[in-house]
């Protein structure tokens, strides 16, 4: 066997030693290049509070376009839609100079705020024309926490599977302060608005097609409602009908607990969980079975909407004896219902309706409860509570709360969800 | 000539202090040792007035010249022929006379019943007896309606805090009874107190059974509300009636008066809670462990139809002016 060439042997072993420093050197070179690339599009956004004079909330946006359109989330500017004229907005760009802003329009169900400042930008993004491929290194920018403008390196990952309101997974650190920022390519393109986090590099961004629709929808002209809130009510109320529709169409799939049948997982867009905690010393046994939708809507830091959850709690005497039991059973009908944290602002007090109802020969203790939003007039929260009546050793409770959904379809699907409750056969 | 009239002397607003039977004038009245009425008054003279009888027997007053005068309501009079009945001023006190055969008010027959039952009341063994079905009472109503472990401890001492109570309570009306009537009548004020505690205990059980059985968690709230009022009423009657000597007729009128005014506030503080925002529906109803429901048992889509009515009332209540927003903390999004 020949000896390698002495030159050859020390030439491949220089290429050897420099790839993966070639290859480093390219990935550090790609991110400053996109940084560089993208910078001048991206802007803090402050609301300030008109009274005071100082920023109440900042976030991120982007311009997308040569006569000073940008993107932002809905939550960043929700403020100045909810409470007009207490607030203002405006914009920082990469040099530090501040421009007035208006939102002109919005997509309150995707997070997305349309916003326009009085100026050309020296640089605008484009909007991406296909999804990448699941692993493929994207970049996020923003401010976080008022830090400075960053770049955050990530991996797309998809649209998150079963979700109400469509998101994209990135796997890379948003931050606070980050919201409304873009996500892009390594070509500097759009594919997402940064929207949230779950923490630990779990991080989502708004599909950039929601954007690119409300956009075109600015520029058209086609936004005709004099007041934004007219148009958040409206979304909202498209948006509901459109997501009862998709969970409630048929008879609702059921499944057994004790002696019942409760509705079940009966849409993939639910998340269910259960336990049955046996204490020895307890002298009752609850088992506890809920779903709920992952997806909120948020309308202000204190009000979220467009989420569906329920709850069954089997309830089965040990040693307790029929009236002890009956206490108990009172008192956990008397328990706060999930997920209806809101304000006076935003809702009214609930109004309830409690009779007896016999579905088929089940014997049910039914409780309706509804509230009415103050600011998206024809928007509910309902809240239906069931008990069942008449068996000693063991009872089912059973609960719902859907928000933001019309009066109707409060009424249509507290029925459906009632009628699936039954005697197991 | 003989006449028998009796002098009495009156405080100033009209309280008897003292009757003294005269046969014997003229009869002089004064703070001084000589006089045939002696007053403490240290506004009436040592000398003061004397009455006298006239050729037709009418009692004659005459001032003694006093330093303070004598008084016919505003007038001041140094002799005055005075009727029965009619009261004369002198210093801070009142004088009138009445004849022998003055014609006084027929003897107040004591209502039916009344008398019987405060001397029950008085009775040691009433509230040794009421107050063992008491601690029963509600001890049962403790074990039933809790529905964890629980320990004889705890009950044993819930048994004392409430004999505590009830004693306190009973106690202090009794030391009332002794400043205004010289005697504890502890006994009567313990029965009473025991006595509307389990009458009223009794009775909301009875309410809630009523709210399971007719479905009507509404009306127990109110039922519970006038039963605390006629409680109430009978409790402080009670115990007035051994704090004070005024009649029957008067004390029903303040106790009624006191407990639904009690109740009344008790009732608006109620009101002003239930109108407070809150997150969660707010409602109490009741269960129980009996299958007997006479309440009409709906179809699901007769419920359902019939919910429409609530829309309005909510719609109503979102079109109620908005408060004033306060501004929110910083935040980052």
């Amino acid at each position: 066997m020949r000896i390698m060439d002495p030159a050859l042997r020390a030439l491949l072993l220089l290429i050897a030693l420099s790839l993966p420093l070639q290859l480093r050197g390219a990935d550090t070179i790609l991110t400053q290049d996109v940084f560089e690339r993208v910078k001048p599009a991206v802007v803090q956004v402050r609301i300030i509070d008109r009274q005071s004079g100082t920023k109440s909330a900042i976030g991120s946006g982007f311009f997308v376009s040569a006569d000073g359109y940008a993107v932002t989330n809905y939550h960043v500017v929700n403020e100045l839609i909810s409470q007009q004229g207490s607030y203002r907005a405006e914009i920082v760009d990469y040099r530090e100079n501040t421009t007035a802003v208006t939102v002109v329009h919005v997509d309150v169900v995707h997070d997305i705020a349309v916003i326009k400042a009085d100026k050309v930008p020296d640089h605008f993004l484009q909007f991406s024309a296909t999804d990448p491929q699941q692993g493929t290194r994207i970049f996020s920018l923003g401010n976080p926490h008022d830090l400075g403008m960053t770049i955050v390196e990530g991996t797309y990952n998809g649209h998150i599977k079963n979700s109400l309101y469509e998101k994209i997974h990135f796997s890379g650190s948003i931050n606070p302060g980050m919201s409304g920022g873009p996500g892009v390519n390594t070509l500097g393109q759009v594919i997402g608005v940064n929207v949230s986090t779950a923490g630990n590099q779990m991080s989502f961004l708004v599909p950039a097609r929601f954007a690119r629709q409300r956009l075109r929808q600015a520029t058209a002209g086609t936004v005709t409602a004099v007041d934004l809130a007219d148009v958040v009510r409206e979304q909202l109320i498209d948006n509901q009908d459109r997501y009862i529709a998709k969970f409630f169409q048929t008879t609702l799939q059921s499944t057994a607990l004790g002696a019942f049948q409760v509705p079940g997982r009966f849409s993939p867009l639910l998340k269910c969980w259960g336990n049955t905690p046996d204490h020895q010393q307890e002298l009752y046994k609850v088992s506890t079975k809920q779903c709920s939708t992952d997806d909120y809507i948020y309308l202000n830091a204190r009000h979220y909407t467009g989420h569906i959850s329920f709850i069954h709690k089997l309830i089965t005497d040990k040693s307790l004896g029929p009236t002890r039991f009956n206490s108990a059973f009172q008192d956990y009908f008397h328990r706060d219902f999930d997920g209806l944290a809101s304000t006076e602002r935003d809702v009214t007090n609930f109004q309830c309706k409690d009779r007896y109802v016999a579905n088929g020969t089940l014997p049910l203790r039914v409780m309706f409860c509804v509230r009415g939003y103050k600011k998206y007039r024809g928007l509910y929260d309902s809240a239906l509570r069931i008990a069942s009546l008449g068996a000693r050793q063991t009872g089912l409770l059973s609960s719902m709360v859907l928000t933001g959904v019309s009066f109707d379809n409060a009424v249509r699907v507290s029925r459906q969800y009632l009628e699936a409750i039954r005697w197991k056969k | 000539m003989e006449k028998v009239v009796v002098i009495e002397i009156l405080d100033r607003v009209g309280r008897i202090k003292e009757r003294h039977r005269i046969d014997r004038f003229p009869v002089r009245i004064g703070r001084a040792y000589d006089n045939d009425i002696i007053m403490d008054d240290r506004y009436v003279s040592p000398h003061h007035i004397q009455l006298s009888l006239n050729e037709a027997l009418d009692v004659v007053a005459t001032d003694l010249d006093s330093e303070n005068g004598t008084y016919h309501g505003s007038d001041k009079i140094h002799q005055l022929v005075l009727p029965q009945d009619r009261i004369l001023s002198i210093g801070h006190s009142m004088v009138r006379f009445r004849e022998a055969d003055y014609c006084i008010e027929p003897t107040r027959i004591e209502a039916f019943g009344t008398t019987a039952l405060l001397r029950t009341l008085e009775k040691p063994w009433l509230f040794v007896t009421t107050l063992l079905v008491l601690i029963g009472l509600e001890l049962s109503d403790k074990y039933f309606g809790s529905y964890h472990n629980v320990h004889d401890g705890e009950f044993f001492l819930f048994a004392v805090y409430m004999v505590i109570g009830v004693a306190m309570w009973a106690g202090a009306w009794a030391i009332v009874s002794r400043i205004t009537r010289h005697q504890f009548y502890m006994n009567a004020h313990l029965s009473s107190f025991i006595l509307a505690m389990i009458v009223l205990g009794l009775f909301f059980s009875a309410s809630e059974w009523y709210g399971y059985v007719f479905l009507a968690s509404n009306q127990v709230e109110w039922l519970n509300y006038c039963a605390l009022v006629v409680v109430l009423s009978a409790l402080l009657f009670s115990h007035l009636r051994y704090c004070s000597l005024a009649s029957n007729r008067r004390l029903s009128v303040i106790a009624v008066a006191l407990a639904g005014s009690l109740v009344g506030v008790g009732i608006l503080m109620q009101w002003a809670q239930n109108n407070q925002f809150s997150t969660q529906p707010q409602f109490k109803v009741y269960f129980k462990a009996s299958s007997l429901r006479l309440a009409r048992h709906l179809k699901p889509e007769e419920f359902f139809s019939s919910l429409v009515s609530m829309k309005e009332v909510v719609d109503k209540a979102a079109l109620q002016t908005l408060p004033r927003s306060d501004s929110s903390d910083a935040v980052d999004d």
